[in-house]
């Protein structure tokens, strides 16, 4: 055939195919007319066409194995019957199995049992072999927590099938979060559960897939384990032929011990493991690892290498935690961590000593597990597999040095961003995951801006096109929510590290804000999305307040007092809930200060820190409340001093804030972003203390700063907040050495302190900003000096000095003017042109005057 | 380091520009890129989760693509690439297991899982994998049989019409939709669905010949 000779049948086929087919013969014959050959090859092709279909009619990849569930999806078996069993319903699929729910037919009553299917790939004579050697012990077993292995057999296609005990429930999980069961509920249904994966390890017996989906709890509250002894049946491995099979296959990664990771065989020990990661997610609600992607070998990794955080630790973030870290902290920390040692033998030896120690945690008694001890764990890290350790050592090297790192969490990242692009379900891992233990892990080590603002930059666009797609589905509009969220905090927190102004970021939470209050009105009511609500109010009412958007921000403080208040009253609410109705007090009270109400604003920030001091009493001693007490202390201070000119209970409360963060450094001393607080916090007692007749220890206080700003400084150099601050620092020095007379020394530091600020980006900009107003104050302190030094010269240094001194004064002059309209800025504005204006007096009583204003009256 | 993101984005607006080099340079790590998928895809069905095959070359895309800088006509060439590059790695595994089966030779699988895992993470600058390295079975034995015989028919087809061929190849070893298959071919999908019943009727009618 030639192409000519295809073209034409390829068109006549395609026309033969249009006809009604009682007439195609017909049109046939005329088409093909006297061709004799044509008229066959249609015919053939005709024939092709209407015939059974071919493996060319689905797509390659669709092939076995690619596709090997399709043969259990693919029949209909609803209706159908199995054994002596008429299946009923769909219940439940996995990657090995589907599952259906099946009644007993024949019988008057219906008995309502389980059916798997299995894949039909096992090796069906191996399979039912087994069941037949451990039928006998699989019916020994019988304990009211157990559901029971019944029967098994093969469908007539071949597909074998087990038969369990059908139990009407949900996932211990679901059911613990649906029904917000405390501390106490949750560890004693775990314990039932030890109870009865211990009665069959007594069997000789190892279950092997121990996770939330295989243990149901029933409307009753009865603990049902399901599938004991499926595991070891699917086991490829176990005594029989495909030795070299993986045995992965049937486990859930996230249960997963390290040993069944290597390809060791299951013992008690592994469900041990899988208790504790199953206790892990009970206690915090989340996953013991969350790793980067959900390819096998982070996975692998994550399980065999990194040491679990502590539950007492992870529950500080999460939103709603089913228990504190009070609670969490110390036994129920050693219990969890001892039962997912990554060696077998470190774990408790029996599940028997877990259930105990879980009983004695719940009546008060000290407990088995004994604290790890850090040389034992890095000895066995390194010693277990020396490959990984390397790398792993070298991943932490880069990641320290910020250069690899930087390029290979960039590679990450955009991978990640990709896949989520297709599945929203990522939404979650991208935000949290990625968001935050890349960024978290990256943002306190100095010399990652430029990292940080690639995923920042990522991740928004990647939220928008989100957003625009699809956002009827509740879940992943909170998803977003919380994304957008996460990507304000970053985007605040960045521009915060650059000064800049964070309008973006204020977009990003109004983003946030709007999808929950959109999922509030859809009727979602329920704790966690009220407290999400209130965070991101709070946030807004922050932010608003220092992009001096006061009538903004007095909104959104009122709606998160509204909201707070709602939350702090809900059942089960927690001490986290009263931290922040105490935070909204702070925020509130900062805001009447700054409108002119300074001591009812005072007296509103008093009310938080009671608060604060409650929690803390009440045993939270995390860094979060901690923080936030300090924070409150030196916000009152602030306003104190710089709105009310009160020095001395400014002073207290800066002193205060001071010591709660040199203990928060003491505690957590590798966390850069403590050190800079604690440096601000330095910084203000000086100044408090140079304002009280304290001028020794101001002095003392404000060099100190200046020491550990420009050491912090020093480490993250593109950080322009830092030098910003240091800019500050210097300047708040030069008036102590002034205030001790030692004024070359002072205009020094003025002098450094000038140089760095005007390297900032901020002094270049158009609009009027902190930057360019500290210049201002810097030039009118380092005016003032000058005019004190020229009344002490005479002649031409004299001159010199004031023309100098006069052109300084002339252009802060002009800022001060500028911030006079600025809302936040005003107060402090007309203060030091009050200063300004004096000084220039010096100017106009000479006739140098005239000629430094003239030539100055451009700037800046 | 740029990532593969770029380079692929960048390889096709190359290509686009004339630069023949890069056509090849692009199969050659969409070779790799999707054999790994591939490898992974088959594992990821086995542990868990998806039920679907999914068609890997729009897995691909997504995850290769820089997606606010690529075009429609990218997107389509990139298809029209990845379904060629797609029949190349299922022949070739294809014909690997079938002499190997003619050898006598048993196929090895791989015990460690970890190890496994890893050759899905390699870098694309390590040399191209022969298919003795895969530990996951892609295609079973009859899948095979039947993958080599439809690759010598596409061949003789592609003698007849060419587009035609295209349109097979896209559909069959790309998992495109008539849409996209329409894109990437820049006609209409009706002309798609046309060639794809004339060319699935000559392909079934010449592979029942064949076993005969």
């Amino acid at each position: 055939m030639t192409p000519d000779r295809w073209s034409r049948v390829k068109d006549l086929l395609c026309e033969a195919l249009e006809q009604e087919q009682h007439a195609r013969e017909a049109w046939l014959e005329q088409a093909c007319a006297d061709d004799e050959e044509l008229h066959r090859e249609l015919r053939s092709l005709i024939a092709a066409h209407e015939g059974p279909p071919s493996f060319i009619d689905s797509p390659a990849i669709e092939h076995a194995p690619l596709a090997s569930l399709a043969p259990l999806v693919r029949p209909q078996w609803i209706g159908r019957t199995v054994g002596r069993y008429r299946i009923l319903e769909e219940i439940g699929r996995g990657g090995m199995s589907v599952v259906f729910r099946a009644a007993r037919s024949e019988e008057q009553f219906e008995h309502e049992v389980a059916i798997k299917l299995l894949h039909p790939s096992h090796d069906n004579d191996i399979l039912m072999r087994r069941f037949r050697a451990e039928r006998q012990m699989l019916a020994r077993l019988s304990h009211p927590n157990i559901a029971h292995l019944l029967d098994g057999g093969t469908t007539e296609e071949g597909v074998p099938y087990l038969v369990m005990e059908y139990v009407r429930g949900e996932p211990v999980d679901v059911y613990c979060k649906r029904r917000q069961l405390d501390l106490a509920a949750r560890l004693r249904l775990f314990h039932t559960l030890c109870d009865a994966v211990h009665y069959v390890h007594r069997h000789l017996m190892v279950h092997g897939d121990l996770k939330c989906s295989n243990v149901l709890v029933n409307e009753d509250g009865v603990v049902k384990l399901l599938d004991f002894g499926i595991a070891r049946l699917l086991d490829p491995t176990d005594g029989y032929a495909h030795a070299h099979t993986t045995r992965t296959v049937a486990l859930t990664p996230e249960s997963a011990s390290p040993e069944q990771i290597r390809g060791e065989p299951l013992t008690t020990a592994s469900d041990v493991y899988a208790l504790g990661v199953l206790l892990y997610r009970l206690l915090t609600g989340e996953p013991v690892y969350r790793p980067l992607s959900h390819a096998y070998y982070d996975v692998a990794r994550l399980i065999c290498e990194r040491t679990p955080r502590r539950p007492s630790i992870v529950v500080q973030e999460v939103a709603n935690a089913p228990a504190t870290t009070a609670q969490l902290r110390g036994d129920l920390d050693t219990i969890i961590l001892k039962a997912l040692e990554k060696d077998p033998e470190r774990r408790y030896a029996s599940v028997e000593q877990l259930s105990q120690d879980i009983a004695w945690h719940l009546s008060g008694f000290p407990v088995l597990a004994a604290p790890d001890s850090v040389r034992y764990r890095l000895r066995k890290f390194v010693g277990r597999n020396r490959t990984l350790a390397a790398a792993a050592v070298m991943l932490t090297l880069s990641l320290i040095a910020g250069i690899v790192a930087t390029a290979w969490q960039a590679h990450r990242a955009e991978r990640e961003r990709q896949r989520a692009e297709r599945h929203f379900d990522d939404v979650r891992s991208l935000a949290q995951t990625f968001m935050v233990d890349v960024h978290d892990s990256i943002t306190s080590l100095p010399g990652t801006l430029p990292a940080r603002e690639r995923i920042i930059s990522h991740s928004l666009r990647y939220l928008d096109a989100l957003a625009q797609e699809n956002t009827s589905d509740p879940e992943v509009k909170r998803d977003l929510a919380r994304a957008y969220e996460r990507v304000g905090d970053l985007q605040s927190d960045f521009l915060a590290s650059n000064l800049q102004n964070n309008e973006t970021a204020l977009a990003s939470y109004r983003k946030s804000s709007e999808l929950l209050t959109s999922l509030w009105e859809q009727g979602a009511r329920d704790h966690a999305l009220l407290r999400e609500r209130l965070v991101v109010n709070l946030k807004l009412a922050q932010y608003s307040q220092s992009n001096r958007l006061m009538d903004d921000a007095s909104r959104y403080a009122s709606e998160a007092l509204a909201l707070a208040s709602a939350l702090t009253k809900q059942a089960g609410a927690t001490a986290d809930d009263s931290r922040l109705l105490a935070n909204v007090y702070v925020v509130q009270g900062a805001l009447r200060a700054m409108t002119g109400a300074l001591d009812e604003g005072i007296e509103q920030i008093n009310r938080g820190v009671s608060m604060f001091e409650q929690i803390i009493r009440d045993g939270d001693t995390g860094v979060k409340v901690r923080r936030n007490l300090a924070g409150a202390h030196s916000r009152s201070g602030d306003l104190l001093a710089n709105i009310g000119g009160q020095y001395e209970p400014a002073y207290a409360f800066h002193v205060r804030a001071l010591e709660i963060y040199e203990s928060l450094s003491r505690d957590h001393p590798l966390d850069a972003e403590l050190r800079k607080e604690a440096a601000y916090v330095l910084m203000d007692v000086g100044e408090a203390a140079a304002h009280t007749g304290r001028a020794q220890e101001g002095l003392r206080k404000r060099q100190e700063a200046v020491d550990r700003l420009r050491a912090l400084s020093d480490a993250d150099p593109e950080r322009e907040e830092l030098r910003f601050t240091l800019g500050w620092a210097l300047g708040d020095l030069a008036d102590s050495l002034n205030d001790h007379h030692r004024t070359a020394d002072a205009a020094r530091r003025l002098q450094e302190a000038q140089s760095l600020l005007r390297a900032l980006s901020g002094a270049r900009a158009d609009r009027l900003n902190t930057t360019q107003f500290l210049i201002a104050m810097n030039d009118m302190k380092l005016g003032q000096l000058l005019i004190s030094q020229a009344d002490d010269a005479s002649g031409a240094r004299e001159k010199t000095l004031l023309r100098e001194a006069c052109s300084l004064l002339n252009k802060s002059e002009q800022v001060f003017v500028a911030a006079n309209s600025d809302a936040v800025l005003a107060a402090e504005a007309a203060q030091h042109l009050r200063s300004v204006q004096t000084a220039l007096q010096r100017c106009a009583s000479t006739p140098l005057e005239r000629v430094t204003s003239a030539s100055s009256s451009s700037i800046p | 380091m740029p990532t593969s993101a770029l380079s692929v984005t960048q390889l096709l607006a190359h290509w686009r520009g004339g630069d023949a080099a890069a056509l090849s340079q692009l199969m050659t790590l969409l070779y790799q890129e999707l054999r790994s998928m591939a490898h992974e895809h088959v594992r990821r069905e086995r542990r868990d989760h998806t039920l679907q095959g999914t068609a890997l070359v729009n897995e691909a895309f997504v995850r290769l693509i820089n997606l606010e800088s690529v075009s429609v006509k990218d997107r389509a060439h990139f298809f029209a690439v990845a379904s060629t590059v797609m029949r190349r790695i299922l022949v070739d595994y294809a014909r690997a297991r079938l002499s190997a089966k003619r050898g006598g030779e048993a196929q090895r699988i791989s015990s460690d899982a970890i190890e496994d895992a890893r050759h899905s993470q390699r870098p694309h600058d390590e040399a191209q994998p022969s298919a003795a390295d895969d530990d996951v079975p892609l295609i079973d034995a009859r899948a095979s049989e039947e993958i080599s015989a439809l690759d010598d028919l596409l061949s003789r087809l592609a003698i007849l019409d060419e587009r035609q061929a295209r349109v097979v190849e896209m559909r069959y070893f790309g998992g495109l939709t008539v849409e996209q298959t329409a894109q990437a071919l820049s006609i209409s999908e009706a002309t798609v669905k046309r060639e794809w019943v004339a060319a699935r009727a000559w392909l079934r009618r010449e592979l029942a010949r064949a076993e005969q």
